[in-house]
């Protein structure tokens, strides 16, 4: 039985455990490196072949003896490797570890081949992957079953069956039905847990019949099946589902189930999990020690599962253990922020000040509020400063640590104010409704702002429950009093808020029908909505109303049924109103009953009016709605009465975006002569920034969406996008001969021609449409429309285009 | 909403056309010259520096038009002078001559400047009034997608003629072979007379021998009458003939299928030759408009030359 015996025993060589050896061998500190696969970082050399993988968080910089950069699984391979031979660290591959006992200074490692490795500290950085969910059933560790996919286009003509229904299932599923015929095994009857754009890929697939979906199935057994079997397959995979049990033959089972934290080996170890959610993680001590002393964890098994931060912390765990003091790697990043904050240059102090001082962010771990800093910028505007604009585009949300900021309540009058205190937080209108900012806020006296973009607040109020909740209050005070009772004091108005829910529609989804009993009011929160009546026997839209309306006060004001049809143009939010309440609210309030009424004559008049122009209008509302203008910001319409089909549009938007036509004049849906073609909307909740992995996608204040330079041509922006408007192309195009030179002597390209690439391989991103936001003079395509045909539009134009 | 370049600010353009007109007719009706007018007063060099500039600037339509960098103004502004001023030019460039018209190459530019005035009413005729005909006989669909509907029903056309006979796939082969779109300029301009009638005669031919089919399978008895002889093509010959063989039903019901889908061809042929013929009407003016341009301003200049050279 050999023995070694070193100061740092490291159990597994992913990105931590690699990153501790480097770091060990650098400072000539004993150690060894212990995994039990025949190479570096497992999970990753598992990846799909070129997978590209993502350097986030982008700004957290990198501290390691080892490279590392966003790229392909094989570069970051092949660094690593490099980077560790060159370090000098001392790897044991093929080893095991079976159990790990002792304490502090004197721990056993014992290995799976009986050799035993003796350690003063231990480091594990095993991470989750080494404990792949199985199937679970008779025959699951069969050969032909396995839970990883290396290289898709290994097989070929093979039946496969796909078990799961999360993001690594599909990509499997996709992936192979290039070259077999797949089956894919769904527990559930939709795919839930997918990206959005895994999502769409599956559902086009299975449509297409490309591959074969069995829902509401579970595996019960896989039997091998003898060689030479009459079938010609190799497996019986028996399977329950709702009808009873089936069979299925195939020759390959890929199950990809998502992997556990590995709990026997770690609690064998003597480390305490929080709680029995398999999911649970244990807790470490700020320097990575569990409550074994003497035993660090790193990486994914303490709940970092982002590759930059286990490498950084495979670095930080050799310097604990050796005694030397490093400050987290982010420090200096949050002390810069906070340096021109007065009495807040301390990191620990200003993230506890935080805490301490914006109720918001108590409920925050400090971990969780370093990651959020990081994203967030600290501002220190000047007093009388304009923070916000009034119908500005942007969408980043304030918190106030100190001083105090106000709103301007009108637009008109700037001296009507509200004023928000320490603590408080304003922006989160534009944030939810995905609209223009609702009003101007200035900044007070020693007023120190927290501002933090749409994404990392988006993420923060799905991850923290406590931030989500207190948002959406605010939100709805806020709403109610600036859409419905301005006039009513805030103290007023809360009663009214603890009453109200917030519903959520899909697109098409009714909110009330006419004759339906009126037991309540929908202020729209996000998205849009259409208001429909009964003429000639058929429902004709007649109104068309964006978020920050409201709906279904006439029936209550009036105490009648619902006279007309509301429905969700686009995915909607609304914020319900109890009848009841609302009645109580108008009852004590004479004025506010007053001026809702005058309103409601107002907008019955209108509906009057539109049902005289007998549906006209009301169709090409209908028209406009079902093609996701409900959703726009602004829209490049056509009159194709005027339009010559020159494209002189797509000739100015290839000439002023390096040779790529961002629009396509023909295509699209027209009505009458109302013609939309493919560009983009700019949708308020851009469907293509849901899941861009560099963050790529940005919002002007002007209202353009485009896309920056970092992308990384994923293509999940193209597959998103539910219009169709982003394309993939090489950026880049070659020296063009000047106007005069191609009419005067034929040199071409003429000038507005597309450019191709010859080359197959060049790299392509993504393309759309940023309505020239570059240049002077408004978008291209308008400008050069000869004829006045393409115009771009704002929501609250159409109706007047439609009428 | 949107408004056509025509009417553009209002008619500004119109507007500005018009006192121009205005100014020039009044000066040259108070201009009493101790000659008789002509392009050598004051007022004619006045008017034909004018009318020069005014050709200058408006050929510059054509760089301008492609200089989608530039940020002043929309072209539809542009195009809006462009219809107006540019029609100024016959009253302009008329006073400018005095009336005074000959053989020579001074008149060369006068003729010129009408033809290219002329060329582009017409253009602007087919600004107004194609957008719509082009739009309406789409039916929101495009051309692409028309011919691939054609192309589908080709392939349909073809299965079924398959099953009917080894005649029909030989017509029908031959018939899908001699689909022509679009053609020469001249028949896209204004369709092949020939083949227009051919078409029609095909259309009636068809007409004629659906109905026949289909009384036939009405009332389940043969019929035994020769299609006449004026359904001159191989298509409507071929139906005679299948019918006068006394088909079964099932090879009847097929024949009518099959008949069905040419004439929908037929008919999604004849929308995608006037979306041709559209199209190309409202782009061939300018082969005229251009190169006519581009020969007024060789004449231009040999016109000024002239003047000043024989001073």
């Amino acid at each position: 039985m050999a023995s070694a015996s070193v100061k740092i025993a490291i159990v597994g060589a992913g990105p931590g455990g690699l990153s501790a050896a480097a770091r060990a061998a650098a400072t000539k500190t004993s150690h060894v490196l212990l995994e039990a696969a025949p190479q570096l970082a497992n999970t990753i050399f598992r990846y799909q072949k070129g997978k590209h993988v993502m350097a986030e968080p982008g700004v957290l910089p990198l501290r390691a003896e080892v490279g590392f950069e966003a790229g392909t699984r094989e570069k970051i391979l092949k660094t690593w490797s490099a980077g560790v031979q060159k370090s000098g660290a001392q790897v044991r591959f093929k080893s095991e570890v079976s159990a790990i006992k002792g304490s502090k200074g004197n721990f056993v490692l014992a290995l799976a081949g009986g050799d035993e490795v003796h350690a003063e500290h231990v480091v594990l950085g095993i991470g989750l992957q080494g404990n792949l969910r199985k199937l679970e059933v008779p025959g699951d560790d069969l050969p032909c079953v396995q839970y990883q996919l290396d290289d898709p286009d290994e097989y070929h003509d093979e039946i496969i069956v796909i078990v799961g229904a999360g993001d690594a299932a599909i990509e499997n599923a996709l992936a192979l039905a290039v070259n077999n015929t797949v089956i894919i095994l769904n527990r559930r009857d939709e795919f839930s847990r997918a990206k959005d754009g895994n999502l769409k890929g599956i559902m086009r697939g299975i449509e297409s019949g490309q591959l074969e979906c069995i829902y509401n199935a579970s595996p019960k057994q896989v039997e091998a099946l003898p060689d030479g079997d009459a079938s010609g397959h190799r497996l019986r995979f028996i399977v329950k589902t709702k009808e009873g049990e089936t069979e299925v033959l195939c020759d390959r089972i890929v199950a990809r189930l998502g992997a556990l934290p590995p709990r026997k080996f770690v609690e064998a170890c003597g480390i305490e999990f929080p709680n029995d959610d398999p999911a649970a993680v244990p807790a470490v001590s700020p320097r990575y020690e569990s409550n074994v002393p003497g035993l660090y964890i790193i990486g994914a098994l303490a709940g970092y599962p982002l590759i930059k931060q286990c490498i950084n912390q495979g670095y930080e765990v050799v310097e604990f253990i050796c005694g030397r003091d490093v400050e987290p790697a982010d420090e200096g990043l949050l002390r810069a922020k906070f340096a021109h904050v007065p009495g807040l240059t301390k990191v620990n102090k200003a993230i506890a000040t935080i805490k301490r001082d914006i109720p918001l962010f108590a409920g925050l771990t400090p971990l969780q509020l370093r990651e959020f800093l990081l994203d967030s910028d600290i501002r220190t505007p000047a007093p009388g400063e304009v923070v916000v604009q009034f119908n500005d585009y942007t969408n980043t949300f304030f918190s106030i640590l100190r001083g105090s900021a106000h709103i301007q309540l009108d637009p008109s009058d700037p001296t009507r104010t509200l004023p928000l205190g320490q603590g408080k937080f304003f922006g989160e209108m534009s944030l939810i409704s995905g609209r223009r900012r609702a009003a101007t806020v200035i900044a007070g006296e020693d007023c120190v702002l927290i501002e933090t973009p749409r994404r990392s607040m988006n993420k923060l109020i799905q991850s923290v429950e406590s931030v989500r909740r207190e948002i959406d209050e605010t939100f709805l005070l806020r709403a109610i009093r600036m859409h419905i009772a301005p006039e009513v004091s805030e103290d007023d108005l809360i009663e009214v808020v603890h009453t109200a829910r917030i519903r959520q529609f899909n697109p098409g989804d009714i909110i009330f029908k006419a004759g339906d009993a009126a037991d309540s009011l929908h202020l729209i929160r996000s998205g849009s909505v259409t208001v429909s009546h009964e003429i000639g026997g058929r429902d004709v839209v007649i109104a068309y109303l964006p978020s920050g309306n409201y709906v279904g006060e006439l029936a209550l004001l009036t105490d009648s049924p619902r006279t007309a049809t509301v429905r969700a143009a686009v995915a909607t939010e609304t914020i319900q109103l109890p009848g009841v309440v609302f009645r109580e609210l108008l009852a004590c309030f004479p004025d506010l009953d007053a001026e809702l009424k005058l309103k409601a004559q107002g907008r019955l008049r209108e509906t009057a009016r539109l049902r005289a122009s007998q549906g006209a209008a009301g169709n090409m509302i209908e028209f406009l709605v079902q093609q996701g203008i409900g959703e726009a910001t602004d829209v490049l319409l056509i009159d194709e009465a005027l339009c010559i089909a020159c494209d002189n549009c797509e000739k100015a938007c290839a000439d002023t975006h390096k040779g790529t036509s961002l629009l396509d004049r023909e295509a699209g849906p027209s009505f009458a002569t109302l013609h939309v073609p493919t560009s983009c909307r700019h949708c308020e909740h851009p469907h293509c920034m849901k899941d861009c992995p560099p963050d790529a996608i940005h919002r002007t204040p002007e209202g353009e969406v485009y896309i920056a330079d970092n992308c990384i041509g994923c293509g999940n922006c193209q597959q998103n996008c539910p219009y169709g408007v982003i394309q993939m192309a090489v950026k880049g195009e070659p020296k063009k001969p000047s106007l005069w030179q191609w009419l005067l002597l034929g040199k071409g390209p003429a000038p507005g021609d597309e450019f191709h690439s010859t080359d197959k391989h060049a790299p392509k991103k993504a393309v759309k449409c940023d309505m020239c936001k570059d240049q002077a003079g408004g978008p291209a395509c308008v400008r050069a429309c000869p004829t006045g045909a393409a115009i771009r539009v704002s929501p609250q134009e159409f109706m007047v285009i439609s009428r | 909403m949107h408004a056509s370049f025509l009417s553009y600010r209002n008619f500004f353009y119109l507007k500005v056309a018009l006192g121009l007109t205005g100014v020039a007719v009044l000066a040259y009706a108070l201009h009493n010259p101790t000659e008789p007018p002509n392009g050598g007063t004051w007022l004619g060099y006045t008017l034909g520096t004018l009318g020069a500039a005014l050709i200058g600037w408006l050929a510059w339509f054509g760089v301008r038009k492609r200089r989608y960098h530039d940020t002043q103004n929309r072209l539809a502004a542009w195009l809006s002078a462009h219809v107006y001023l540019g029609t100024t030019l016959v009253i302009i460039t008329t006073l400018h001559s005095g009336f005074r018209l000959g053989w020579n190459v001074h008149s060369i530019a006068y003729v010129l400047t009408l033809l290219v005035v002329a060329s582009g009413f017409y253009g602007l005729y087919a600004y107004v009034t194609y957008p719509r005909l082009l739009t309406a006989n789409r039916g929101g669909v495009t051309r692409d997608a028309l011919i691939a509907e054609v192309a589908e029903l080709d392939r349909e056309c073809l299965m079924l003629s398959d099953q009917v006979g080894k005649d029909a796939h030989q017509v029908v082969l031959h018939s899908i072979e001699e689909t022509v779109l679009g053609g020469s300029v001249w028949d896209q301009l204004f369709g092949d007379p020939a083949r227009r009638a051919a078409a029609a005669s095909v259309s009636e031919g068809l007409d004629v021998v659906k109905q026949r089919i289909e009384a036939r399978i009405a009332r389940g008895a043969p019929e035994v009458r020769q299609v006449a002889e004026q359904d001159a093509t191989a298509i409507s010959f071929l139906a005679g003939h299948m019918l006068v063989e006394g088909a079964g039903p099932e090879r009847l019901e097929k024949i009518r299928r099959l008949f069905d889908l040419i004439s929908r061809k037929r008919a999604l042929v004849e929308r995608i030759q006037r979306d041709i013929q559209y199209q190309s009407r409202l782009a061939f003016w300018l082969y005229l408009h251009v190169p006519l341009s581009v020969g007024l301003l060789a004449a231009l200049f040999a016109h000024i030359f002239a003047v000043f050279f024989y001073w």
